[in-house]
């Protein structure tokens, strides 16, 4: 187990989100700018985050009637925070990890499945309508996908024999998980896509309910709001990174720079879904999800469980 | 100093603006989409700027107000090609011209409230409950133990069988006339368990007929195209394809113009909107007559691709059922998600008119 001084290790967190949730922003605008078949500059681009941030700085931020002021505030605080939690346990170089736990993935998956909470609350806290139906209707597809997450996970760790991330990506010297468990990726990305509702499965702040979860928040709370969500997809990517592409594994390149690589990677993947992927009626995910998505997940954990054999 | 300059940088973003738009001005709003200077925001919330597009009607007036007021402060509203007859708004910018003039016009609004606050305007209702508490039941708002009642004019959820024979909480809510996802001056008064539409009552506003956003005969196929890409804008808004959202709009406003590169951009238009699958997750959605959302949706792509490749004038889209109450009946027992997508792929009479291939 690898534990960084706590000075170091906070420092290395906000440092990988800040620059994270910075890319995440810029790349977004990269691509709907290419969707939407507009010229942007790259020296636009990088701005773009500024000016986004400004505009929110100068926005009022609105209460409603009688919202919990408190749920309020804590709900992207409470979200932000499990991303840390969750990218605290993911290495992102030899030896280089806020605390590489032997429980890594359980780790992980706890910070997923309390995001559920952060996430609902979000809606419930300005007690109106759209977030509210937002809210709900979150949990009852986040349900259908959590399970996924864990037996992929969990057969990822296999041939690790351990349910550390370090140790996980240690047991991808020869073979990365991604050729090793074809389904893995694939299903955690769904995860992902789910945990930050993006594209497909944008079931929360979607504009079929003018903005849903976050169709209250205005100014710094929204801002608030977008960068937690941007930083729960950084901590997938790199988590994605490490237990399915070999983490810092790879030729030439310092390990810290592959695993960098490999997480902007993941990340454009997300962001990019999001502009060319239609989004999923909630309710044909849910039935698609317990009738496709979870046996092929038993499959996968099954064909790790017979390779490891 | 340092106010200025936060000024001025967030004066550089594109404009978040909040349309609420007339008939007769939707789609000519649907076309600024394809604009990077600007972006429609989905909720008021997220908005810097309102514009007030066309004809509102004068029953939607108290509703305009909610949506002004719903706009975190600094805020401005800019008039576009308003008639005049429909509810007063004081505005800081009234435009009659193109989409590119008020594109500029709003741009202008926003760096001015951003320099000077003071500027911006004020509520226009007054902060207090729509109606008196009624202190009726053992907690005074009138239900039943803690639930239901309408305290201070507002129903409360209650208690009510769902389709499975569970007793849910019901929510009763209006939505419209200017949410987002929904078709112009539409108003549904629904009941909801979960996501669920329990009970629905549609009203729908009668609505001018003249669209500014496209002169002259209806019945060219340019003119016909650029509404189908008008409708086709704000549909991959609601289903969450914003950028695309832009590329139609984009095209919508090259139409406007004659530009004779059109007709290829159509072509990979909709090959990019098959793409995401978007047909394929419409299906079975919001069926009339046999066919269902995805097959509307399909219609109007080749609609729009027929006529500006092939010059083919399309004929008219069955319409949505005209009778309110067989619409709201079309719309009971399915989610919200899937009620908002059959709406956004119907023509409802008077409110679009786009046209699909011969």
């Amino acid at each position: 187990m690898t534990t960084l001084p706590p000075v170091v290790a906070v420092a290395l967190v906000v440092a990988v989100l800040t620059v994270g949730v910075y890319g995440v922003a810029v790349v977004d605008r990269l691509v709907s700018a290419v969707v939407a078949g507009w010229m942007v500059s790259a020296g636009e681009a990088l701005a773009a985050p500024l000016r986004a941030v400004a505009v929110a700085v100068t926005r009022q931020p609105v209460t409603t009637e009688a919202p919990d002021r408190i749920l309020w505030v804590l709900a992207p605080a409470a979200y932000a925070g499990l991303a840390a939690a969750a990218l605290a346990v993911v290495p992102l170089a030899p030896g280089v990890a806020v605390t590489d736990v032997r429980t890594g993935i359980v780790v992980f998956g706890a910070a997923e499945a309390l995001a559920i909470v952060a996430i609902f609350l979000h809606g419930w806290a300005p007690n109106a309508p759209l977030p509210l139906i937002a809210g709900y209707r979150f949990v009852g597809v986040a349900l259908s996908y959590e399970l996924l997450s864990m037996f992929v996970l969990i057969a990822a760790a296999i041939p690790a024999e351990s349910m550390s991330i370090g140790a996980i990506v240690e047991s991808q010297a020869g073979l990365w998980n991604v050729i090793r468990q074809p389904l893995g990726l694939p299903l955690f990305l769904i995860v992902a896509a789910g945990v930050t509702f993006l594209g497909p499965l944008d079931v929360v702040d979607s504009t079929d309910l003018a903005g849903g979860g976050a169709a209250e928040d205005s100014g710094m709370q929204h801002l608030a709001w977008s960068a937690a969500r941007a930083a729960m997809l950084i901590a997938f990517s790199a988590a994605s990174a490490a237990v399915f592409l070999g983490g810092w594994h790879g030729p030439v390149l310092p390990a810290a720079v592959w695993m960098a690589l490999k997480t902007a990677g993941v990340a454009t993947v997300l962001v990019g879904a999001r502009h060319v992927i239609a989004r999923v009626s909630p309710e044909r995910f849910v039935r698609w999800a317990w009738t496709v998505l979870l046996p092929l997940a038993f499959l996968d954990l099954v064909i790790a469980g017979m390779a490891s054999l | 100093m340092a106010v200025s300059w936060l000024a001025r940088l967030a004066a550089d973003a594109p404009t978040p603006v909040f349309a609420v738009a007339g008939v007769d001005a939707w789609g000519a709003v649907q076309e600024l989409r394809g604009d990077p200077r600007i972006r429609l925001a989905a909720t008021p919330r997220h908005a810097a700027v309102l514009l007030v597009a066309g004809t509102i009607l004068a029953g939607h007036g108290e509703a305009l107000r909610r949506v002004h007021d719903q706009l975190p402060r600094p805020r401005a509203v800019v008039v576009w090609r308003a008639p005049g007859t429909g509810p007063a708004i004081p505005a800081l910018a009234v435009v009659d011209g193109s989409a590119d003039e008020v594109v500029s016009a709003v741009g202008r609004a926003h760096a001015s409230i951003l320099a000077d606050p003071t500027r911006a305007q004020a509520d226009l209702l007054p902060d207090e409950e729509p109606t008196e508490w009624r202190g009726v039941g053992p907690f005074g708002q009138g239900g039943e133990g803690m639930m239901g009642g309408t305290p201070y004019g507002r129903p409360m959820a209650m208690t009510g069988d769902d389709r499975d024979g569970l007793a849910l909480d019901q929510l009763h809510l209006t939505l419209g006339p200017f949410l987002d996802p929904l078709p112009p001056g539409l108003t549904l008064d629904v009941t909801l368990q979960g996501e669920v539409l329990q009970d629905v009552a549609v009203d729908r506003a009668a609505p001018p007929v003249v669209d500014h956003a496209a002169p002259g005969d209806p019945a060219t196929p340019a003119a016909a195209a650029r509404r189908g890409l008008h409708w086709l804008a704000h549909a991959l808004h609601v289903e969450g394809l914003d950028a695309l959202a832009g590329r139609a709009a984009h095209l919508a406003s090259q139409v406007a113009v004659g530009d004779v590169a059109a007709d290829r951009s159509a072509d990979r238009l909709a090959r990019l909107v098959t793409a995401t699958g978007v047909l394929r997750s419409l299906r079975g959605v919001g069926a009339v007559d046999g066919a269902d959302a995805s097959d509307r949706w399909r219609q109007r792509l080749a609609a729009i691709v027929a006529a500006l490749r092939d010059g083919v004038v399309p004929r008219a889209l069955e319409p949505a059922p005209s009778d309110d109450a067989a619409l709201a009946g079309l719309l009971v027992g399915v989610t919200l998600t899937d009620a908002v997508s059959t709406l956004v792929s119907l023509e409802l009479p008077g409110v679009l008119r786009p046209a699909v291939a011969a």
